[in-house]
């Protein structure tokens, strides 16, 4: 039979078995339960997206943000991969512009994903500002440190954005304090954040020496030495082993209760040397 | 039960005709994906970067593939079976629609199981070449520093055992599996759609058009959704037509859990198990609808 | 069937159907098609039952009304006494639909065990069947070929197979011949005889008049949805009124002497033409009303909403 041709019902069906009716009050009945099941479910997945961290951006923004992730729908990480590929190119042709708003659009697609925001800002901080202070086009010596100056801003806005992305990792907080330390001149900078990396849970045992290395170098002994204390009352009971570094750590309180003059009674280590835990 | 074993016999029957029609030979177009991406992207500058870009991209294949095969193979159903006249026979037997139906679907079902589970397989393969690819120079290096047994061939140790675990972790996520199944419950869900619309669409593109536009238009559901909740007060007609799309059209980013997967988010199974849940519930009601229309339906 | 042995062959008829109707509306238009009006017709157990009709004229529609595929607009249709469209109907029921297409990636070994585990046959039960069907309807040469590279009559005698795999009491047989070459079609026949044999009751829609009337007990004729005639074939096929009278032929001048000789004696309307086919002629006849019009203006079942 033609299919475009209705039936005609002399009969028709009592109203409670007409298919569109029931079609219509499963929906109906279904919608609420529905609605608020999914809204659940979204905000269950923003939870995993952006790990409770509040981001500081207006609604409007978040709101675009979410529509283009939603759109994406399961390929977003092979998109993100493509921009991904694009930031390399410009890598390699210097195109530092390109670079960052690749970078940009990359981390905005997977902000949770952390190689991102570390090689991005990297890429920023240490590459482009280094191009720059030998772009042998720029004028004079001044423009050059002025653009150095300027990437490395960039390079650190990428860190902070990571950061708040990744709250829960000690590696955006492990750049930021290395780009304080060999970007900015800054140790003091650069101790306060190891000194946070090193208390994320995934952090390796070596960074927490760090802050103290940097505190000294900033010539803010006393905090450093502290450090030096608590780290050495931290492994008091444990064997002297590689990363935990114990005659490192004594050497450094040694160094810095002479150079403090802390008196002996409040010394860790009263007696000069020989103590059982340096070896010979 | 009779019942139960005619819908089996009918979904063997589905899958039998889709392994006849060769429809797995979609595998070896994913297997080139799989390998492409494994073998194109090795000069990154990151090995976790690497391992992201095969998961993406294999994921993102088997996505696609997937959901092919979910709406053309459903779209294709009951046309096929209507314009070939094989369901007046079918349906001349002492068997119900909803069997017939049910059947059908059930087919589909396994058929996108069989593939996603072949897929992964290959994906599984290629992830573990790829680990062992990467970790083999490693290994070489750890033999050389302990048979060195150098000043720092104790710290050298540690930092490449250290980087080795680290591969072996990206490598080998157990959340995949995770983002396989809610891979696969998207196509299920998918081909549930189509299924409910092939039951009153007069021709095959239209099933495969509609069932594509509310795949899409579900896709941007939530924005409509927070639009919808956090405005009552709005202009009455966008409210209105916004209040439809979110009542009707179901929300397709639920399975948005996969991206946050596979960017290295962690998930909890708590949160897959939901939305597995939703889509049983999801499929279930779907699959119901398609048997009303269905029993009413002209043939 | 256990069942059958209740009820008596001429209490319950193997199919009743009472002012059947199906009407379709016409897309785009103010009208509805009439597909089936008003249809009585009565098949007892046993009887080979002949539908006869132009294409358009319903047959099909009643076909697929009594199983249950559509629904009738108004109007009963029954098999043995359940309604047409229950499962315990169509569970002694068999079709072999119009140009019968089944599954072209089965081969008729695996077509016909997936029709028998439909209809809830296994194992041994199922090999058995299976056997005596490929058998019956000789089909050996086709067992392990796809039914894509079977001919049209092989196709045909597959779906004969295929209906009778439950074992139905009711055949329902949509132009069995349809395409089929002459062999081809002398073996279904042949079929047929064998049913009627076992004692099946058979239903066919054909437009072949020849094949009708050599198995047919009784038939009916449809027209644009409306029955023509019906009735045994012995019975429509006697013309009580007029004697046929058959000679050698004569030369042309005294075929005229004759002709005048018997209208000297009171006969009237004298004819003389060759013997047809006596069935074409009522056929023609019934559809008579179909034809005598202009092309253009042919009556239709449509009508006016």
């Amino acid at each position: 039979m033609n299919l475009l041709s209705r039936s005609v019902t002399e009969r028709p069906l009592p109203i409670w078995r007409r298919p569109l009716i029931i079609v219509g009050l499963v929906l109906g009945i279904w919608a609420p339960f529905k609605v608020a099941w999914e809204k659940h479910i979204d905000e269950e997945i923003m939870q995993v997206r952006y790990h409770g961290a509040e981001l500081n951006r207006d609604l409007r923004d978040q709101l675009s943000q979410n529509a283009m992730i939603g759109l994406l729908g399961g390929f977003r990480g092979v998109i993100a991969d493509l921009i991904w590929l694009a930031v390399t190119d410009a890598w390699t042709e210097q195109d530092w512009y390109a670079a960052e708003k690749n970078i940009e659009l990359a981390t905005t697609l997977q902000p949770r994903f952390v190689p991102f925001w570390e090689l991005g800002g990297w890429h920023l901080a240490w590459n482009a500002s280094v191009d720059a202070r030998n772009d042998p086009l720029l004028p004079d010596q001044e423009e050059r440190k002025r653009r150095e100056q300027f990437w490395i801003q960039r390079g650190k806005k990428i860190f902070e954005r990571g950061l708040e992305a990744n709250p829960e990792t000690f590696s955006m907080y492990r750049q930021l304090a290395d780009l304080y330390d060999q970007k900015l001149d800054d140790p003091a900078g650069a101790a306060d954040y190891y000194l946070l990396a090193s208390e994320m849970p995934d952090s390796p045992l070596f960074l927490e020496r760090f802050p103290a290395y940097k505190w000294e170098q900033a010539g803010m002994d006393e905090r450093a030495y502290d450090h030096w204390k608590m780290l050495w009352n931290r492994h008091l009971d444990s064997p002297d082993e590689r990363p935990i570094a114990k005659d490192k750590i004594e050497e450094h309180i040694r160094k810095l209760e002479k150079k403090l003059n802390v008196p002996t009674e409040k010394r860790v280590f009263p007696k000069p040397s020989s103590s059982p835990s340096l070896k010979p | 039960m009779r019942s139960l074993d005619r819908i089996f016999i009918i979904a063997r029957n589905t899958l039998t005709e889709a392994m006849r029609q060769r429809v797995l030979n979609i595998l070896l177009l994913f297997s080139l994906v799989a390998i492409a991406s494994a073998f194109l992207f090795d000069d990154l500058t990151l090995e976790s970067e690497e391992f992201k870009f095969i998961k993406d991209f294999s994921l993102g294949a088997m996505s696609v593939f997937g959901l092919l095969m979910a709406l053309m193979g459903t779209a294709a159903l009951l046309p096929t079976e209507l314009e070939n006249r094989t369901v007046y026979t079918i349906l001349a037997k002492p068997v119900h629609r909803a069997e017939f139906l049910l059947g059908k679907f059930l087919g589909i079902l396994v058929l996108l199981g069989v593939a996603v589970g072949l897929m992964s397989l290959v994906f599984a393969v290629v992830l573990f070449l790829k680990e062992q690819w990467v970790l083999g120079p490693m290994q070489a290096q750890l033999a050389e520093v302990r048979a060195e047994a150098g000043p720092n061939s104790v710290e050298v140790i540690q930092h490449l055992e250290a980087q080795m675990a680290e591969v072996k972790e990206v490598a080998r996520d157990p959340n995949v599996i995770q983002a396989i199944l809610l891979i696969y419950a998207k196509q299920a869900f998918t081909a549930s759609i189509a299924m409910f619309i092939s039951t009153f669409a007069s021709s095959m593109i239209f099933t495969v058009a509609t069932t594509f536009m509310i795949y899409l238009i579900g896709h941007l559901q939530s924005v409509a959704r927070d639009e919808w909740l956090s405005r009552p007060d709005g202009n009455w007609v966008t409210s209105i037509f916004l209040g439809i799309l979110v009542l009707i059209i179901p929300d397709m980013n639920t399975y948005n859990l996969v991206d946050e997967i596979l960017a290295g988010s962690d998930v909890y199974w708590s949160d897959t198990g939901q939305i597995l849940a939703l889509t049983v519930v999801r499929i279930a009601i779907f699959l119901g609808l398609s048997v009303i229309i269905f029993n009413e339906r002209e043939l | 069937m256990p069942d059958s042995a209740e009820s008596s062959p001429t209490s319950t008829p193997a199919v009743e159907i009472r002012s059947l109707t199906k009407k379709y509306q016409l897309p785009w238009k103010r009208r509805v098609l009439i597909a089936v009006n008003n249809l009585d017709l009565t098949v007892q157990p046993g009887e080979v039952f002949g539908l006869l009709g132009p294409n358009g004229s319903g047959k099909s529609t009643t076909m697929k009304m009594l199983l249950g595929l559509i629904r009738p607009t108004s109007g009963t249709a029954k098999v043995f006494g359940l309604p047409a469209d229950s499962i315990k109907a169509r569970a002694r029921m068999g079709l072999l639909p119009e140009n019968p297409y089944f599954y072209k990636f089965l081969n008729g070994d695996e077509t016909l065990r997936f029709f028998g585990k439909l209809c809830g046959l296994k194992g041994a039960a199922l090999d058995k069947k299976v056997d005596e069907l490929i058998k019956l309807v000789n089909l050996e040469n086709g067992r392990d070929r796809p039914l894509g590279a079977y001919s049209k009559g092989m196709l045909q005698r597959i779906g004969l197979a295929q209906a009778l795999v439950h074992e139905p009491e009711l055949l329902l047989l949509d132009e069995p011949t349809a395409g089929v070459d002459p062999i081809g079609s002398r073996e279904i026949r042949d079929l047929i005889y064998r049913l009627r044999d076992m004692g099946k009751t058979v239903i066919f829609c054909s437009h072949l008049l020849e094949q009708v009337q050599e198995v047919s007990d009784r038939v009916a004729i449809m027209s644009l949805g409306n029955k023509m005639v019906e009735g045994p074939l012995d019975e429509l096929l006697v013309q009580q009124d007029t004697v046929q009278l058959a000679f050698d032929d004569l030369p042309p001048e005294k075929r005229e002497e004759a002709k005048e000789a018997l209208e000297k004696l009171g006969a009237k309307h004298v004819r003389l033409e060759r013997p047809r086919l006596s069935l074409e002629q009522l056929f023609l006849k019934a559809v008579e009303h179909e034809r005598v019009h202009p092309e253009g203006e042919r009556p239709t079942n449509e009508a006016k909403e």
